[in-house]
């Protein structure tokens, strides 16, 4: 079919609608909210430093066709239990971030292992089988954490202990890796400060993702995305694949979210994780991501707008309208509002692009 | 390297033999003691109608699990001199035996070359494959262009081996398959299944080439398609099926295209079954459809004008996936449509199944167990549900029609009635319409649509899975309706024979378009023709008006 | 092929645990409880200094004790570097500097009256 410039212009507006949405959006939300450019820029700096990472954990399992997954959910309860075990331990500074990575890996392995069976029998549905997913064990979570530890498992500090003896409190302070992965090369240009390592630290997954993509499992998880009856035809084992990327996307997750709270400083044991997914996925469709494919550049975007209607809007709301109490309903409702409108804007583009696939099907009308 | 090494040209060289293969699903014997033999260098052209066996045969040479699943086969496969028997497509692979089937196997974001070494990659090892297997080694693209490309080569199509299959033309995805079978290091026989189909004539000018080129390098070709023209042009030899039996093996050099089409139709039932030919000539149009588009996958309609004449039984012919299925689901609404359609001058709102109900259209669906009949529920309630629901017939209405009851006794009374007419056998309306046989469903299915009361009815493929008496009845049910109770009907069929029976007139469909409307009195091999023949057809006309191609 | 695969599985798996524990060593965050208290050392009793700044690890801002004042410290890993400055009338009359190692105790009591005399229990575990 002939594109002539008119229609390619329109093409581009519909496959890129979401992030254009939001750019208009914040045209008028970022005067609004009366911030200056400074504290813009380094908060959005911060909140780049501080979810890039986990929003690039969703990436993977899009390779490999499992959609936008909130089994990262489980990578983040991994995370926080290696975290709250080494603040038990009084272990500090960059090696306790790294310990607790490496205590977060079998459980994220383990409950990746589980979701990716799961979503094998779920298939085509796995979005809403993962938040479901996510619900179940986090139960399991709040089992561990808050009968097991301090009985079963042995928590020596008792700043963490419930005054009842068992059970972790609810809110944990990480002041030992504070911002120590942040603070650990700090860049100043004005009055901008930018954690250098922290950006390293992703870079470093950026480039691993980009070589993931080149290697022979990497190409199997774009056929098996692409095409499950095709891949199989091939000989590639399609379940296994799928159960793989669940795994690497739920261990990333975890160090994501250890990343994420040692910047936030504080652990809140029952609900940090609570919303990682769905920030995270908003954050990513707003990038212009669907549901089948991502990129890297729509990952960066996509935090960027979407923290920037996330601090802006309630500002905006409050000079608008005079109410704070509005801030916290915009932010919740923008969240669960762009998820829904960019699924809905997904499937209207499908419809689209077989409108246009058919078109060729007419005859002389 | 990639490409089987060219051997010595040794046209005695047996590279597959098949043995007395027979093969029954259940009770129905679809293939019946074939014998024949594929030597090295060989193109062996394959023909058959719809159902002739084709595809079963091909099914048992790849392995495919769908006939272990309904019992194997009987008789022997012999790959070179060694019998064997295969359990999965890949056995088949390690053996040698690529095919390529009728629809695309291919990842449309990947390019030509990811497609052609899909899962057989050519990888660098690095120190991580130590430690987490194979699965880690990274890709060598070069190389891999490098084999592609070269696998292109052979074909002699100047496609780019990075080029993605989703920017392709059909073309090119059809060779970029072939060019996966010629990349594999082991393959002695490629098996084509309808390769061309889907390409436009220049196109399968060159697959016909690359073919060739293939088999001057020792690689046997089984080639099936429905263009006769094709088959002569490339094949060394002919074989073909009817009915599941092998009924003529041939040198290329000794066929042409009648003959071909006269051994894959036979001489079977050629006069009429029915005795009353008398046919309808009332002019006057019930149906009008003009460039007709219908978005059904698998059956796709591209441009379709007809007209429908009030008391006629219209016939839609030819072969599988040309669409004719197509044109009754899209006026009934049952799949995205485009074009005019008018019934009685009135324009029908397409997309609309309730509306097209209302006007007084019916439909039988080729698909009875799916949309056809509600399976688990009674007689009385599968031959009234339209009725009721559309119609509203068969209720009880009270409080001004705010609420609407059931008739339970007239709708007893009417599904005995059509037990009766149809002698559906059954233990009465009370039984489930699972329960019953084939024919008695479609039975069910047409007393259905007959409860409707409409003017016009589309039928389609009425007779399909149903054994021969059944057919018979289902057929004179038909015929009834339309001479007795002047019921206009457009019946849909890929069984040629059948059509001719009944019919007054038959439209042949060829790839989504019309290809001919001929009187049922026409002789088998017209209507033969128009379904073989694409791009061809209106020289073939010509010489039918000719007189050339008349038989007898 | 597949052994070979399995040994440096093992291998990674060890090493992994190895690391940790390095880490759990390194990392390990203790507190240091400073003391500038009267002591008696080898029987004589020695007098708290009027004025002590104590450098731990080569910080640049001193924890400054007063006589007779307790002060905590955090310090993390097993080795350390200490340096104390004496001060009398706000000039420096002594400095002292040592280094020492800790074990994996959360937190120790440091004597700065025992560690300037070199006596043995200058740092015990608490």
């Amino acid at each position: 079919m002939k594109t002539t410039k008119k229609t390619s212009y329109k093409h581009f507006l519909i496959a890129y609608a979401v992030p254009i949405m939001f750019i208009t959006l914040s045209i008028f939300t970022i005067p609004l909210s009366g911030f200056s450019p400074e504290y813009l820029i380094q908060e959005m700096i911060i909140r780049l430093a501080r979810n890039s990472f986990l929003v690039l954990a969703l990436l993977i399992p899009i390779i490999a066709g499992m959609g936008l997954n909130f089994g990262m959910v489980l990578g983040a309860m991994a995370g926080q239990i290696g975290l709250i075990l080494i603040t038990d331990w009084n272990i500090v500074g960059i090696p306790g971030m790294v310990l607790a990575m490496i205590i977060s890996i079998p459980l994220s392995t383990f409950l990746g292992w589980i979701a990716g069976h799961i979503l094998n029998r779920a298939k085509g549905r796995e979005m809403v089988t993962s938040y479901i997913l996510g619900f179940f064990v986090n139960g399991i979570y709040q089992f561990i954490v808050l009968y097991m530890m301090g009985k079963a498992i042995p928590i020596g500090n008792p700043a963490l202990v419930l005054s009842r003896g068992y059970g972790i409190r609810n809110a944990i302070n990480l002041e030992g890796i504070r911002q120590t992965l942040d603070n650990l090369i700090l860049l100043k240009i004005g009055k901008v400060q930018i954690p250098v390592a922290t950006f390293i630290l992703i870079s470093a997954f950026c480039l691993f993702i980009i070589w993931f993509r080149k290697t022979k499992l990497g190409q199997d998880m774009r056929a098996v995305g692409q095409d499950m009856e095709v891949a199989e035809a091939a000989g590639i084992p399609v379940n296994r694949t799928r159960i793989i990327s669940m795994i690497i996307s739920t261990v990333l997750a975890g160090f994501g979210q250890i990343i994420f709270l040692q910047n936030i400083g504080t652990l809140n044991t029952y609900n940090s994780h609570d919303q990682t997914g769905m920030y995270s996925i908003a954050a990513l469709l707003i990038g212009g991501a669907t549901v089948s494919h991502a990129t890297i550049p729509n990952i960066f975007l996509g935090v960027v707008l979407f923290h920037l209607m996330f601090v802006t809007s309630p500002m905006a709301g409050k000079n608008l309208i005079g109410s704070a109490m509005l801030g916290e309903y915009f932010r919740l409702f923008i969240s669960y509002g762009i998820i829904a409108i960019s699924l809905v804007l997904y499937a209207w583009r499908r419809q689209k692009e077989k409108e246009r696939a058919r078109m060729d099907l007419r005859g002389n009308t | 390297m990639q490409t089987p090494n060219v051997k010595v040209m040794d046209k005695n060289a047996v590279l597959l033999r098949c043995e007395h293969i027979s093969k029954s699903f259940y009770d129905n014997r679809v293939l019946d003691d074939i014998n024949f033999e594929l030597r090295e260098g060989e193109i062996l052209g394959l023909v058959g109608e719809n159902g002739a066996g084709k595809s079963t045969l091909m099914k048992i040479l790849f392995g495919m699990s769908v006939i272990a699943q309904t019992g194997g086969y009987e008789g022997t496969v012999y790959v070179g001199d060694k019998p064997v028997k295969f359990d999965s497509p890949f056995e088949a692979l390690e053996e040698g035996i690529g095919m390529v089937h009728q629809e695309f196997s291919l990842i449309p974001g990947f390019t030509a070359t990811e497609n052609i070494l899909l899962n057989r990659e050519v990888t660098h090892h690095n120190f991580l494959v130590e430690a987490f297997g194979e699965r880690l080694s990274t890709l060598n693209m070069p190389e891999m262009i490098e084999r592609g490309d070269k696998a292109l080569n052979t074909l002699g199509v100047a496609i780019s081996p990075q080029m993605l299959i989703a920017e392709m033309p059909i073309g090119h995805k059809q060779f970029t398959e072939i060019a996966r079978e010629v990349d594999r290091q082991n393959t002695k026989i490629i098996i084509l299944d309808e390769p061309t189909a889907v390409l436009t004539e220049t196109e399968a000018d060159v697959l016909l080439s690359s073919l060739k080129k293939l088999a001057e390098k020792g690689i046997g070709i089984i080639f099936i398609s429905h263009r006769l023209q094709e088959i002569l042009e490339v094949a060394d030899r002919i074989i073909v099926l009817r009915d599941g039996n092998l009924v003529k093996e041939v040198d290329a050099a000794h066929a042409d295209v009648i003959k071909i089409a006269e051994w894959m139709v036979g001489r079977k039932m050629d006069a009429s079954a029915f005795a009353d030919k008398d046919v309808n000539t009332n002019p006057e149009v019930l149906l009008e459809v003009k460039n007709l588009w219908v978005d059904m996958p698998g059956e796709t309609v591209r441009d379709v004008s007809f007209e429908v004449h009030r008391g006629e039984i219209l016939g839609i012919g030819g072969l599988a996936g040309q669409g004719k299925i197509g044109i009754p689901n899209g006026i009934m609404g049952l799949f995205p449509a485009g074009g005019i359609v008018k019934f009685r001058d009135e324009v029908v709102p397409l997309n609309n199944p309730r509306q097209v109900l209302n006007l007084g259209m019916a439909f039988v669906s080729e698909d009875r167990r799916g949309v056809g009949l509600l399976l688990e529920e009674t007689l009385d309630w599968n031959i009234s549900f339209t009725a009721v629901q559309v119609k509203e017939w068969y209720v009880k209405k009270y409080l001004g029609g705010l609420i609407k009851w059931r008739d339970d006794a007239a709708i007893r009374q009417l599904t005995s009635e059509y037990i009766k007419t149809f002698d559906i056998k059954c233990l009465g309306g009370h039984q489930l319409a699972q329960e019953l046989s084939g024919g008695n469903q479609q039975k069910v299915c047409l007393a259905k649509a007959f409860a409707l009361k409409p003017e016009l009815l589309f039928v389609s493929e009425p007779t399909r899975g149903i054994d021969v008496g059944a057919k018979k009845l289902v057929l004179d049910t038909i015929r009834n309706s339309n001479r007795e109770r002047g019921m206009t009907i457009v019946m849909t069929s890929s069984e040629l024979e059948e059509l001719r029976s009944v019919c007054d007139r038959i439209m042949i469909v060829d790839e989504g378009r019309v290809a001919g409307i001929l009187p049922a009195t026409a002789p088998s091999t017209e209507f033969g023709l128009l379904m073989l023949g694409t791009g061809e057809t209106d020289r073939r006309e010509g010489e039918i008006h000719n007189g050339k191609v008349k038989t007898k | 092929m597949k052994r070979k695969r399995l040994i440096v599985q093992l291998l990674l798996i060890l090493a992994l645990v190895g690391v940790s524990v390095a880490l759990f060593v390194i990392g390990k965050g203790h507190q240091l409880l400073i003391d500038n208290k009267r002591a008696t050392i080898d029987g004589k009793r020695v007098e708290a200094y009027e004025w002590v700044n104590v450098y731990l690890d080569g910080a640049t801002k001193p924890i400054e004790l007063e006589e007779d004042d307790r002060q905590m410290g955090k310090v993390s890993g097993p080795w350390h570097n200490i340096r104390i400055e004496i001060l009398e009338n706000e000039k420096v009359v002594k400095t002292y500097e040592r280094r020492f190692t800790v074990g994996l105790a959360n937190s120790f009591i440091l004597s700065i009256q025992k560690m300037v005399a070199e006596k043995d229990d200058w740092l015990t575990p608490r």
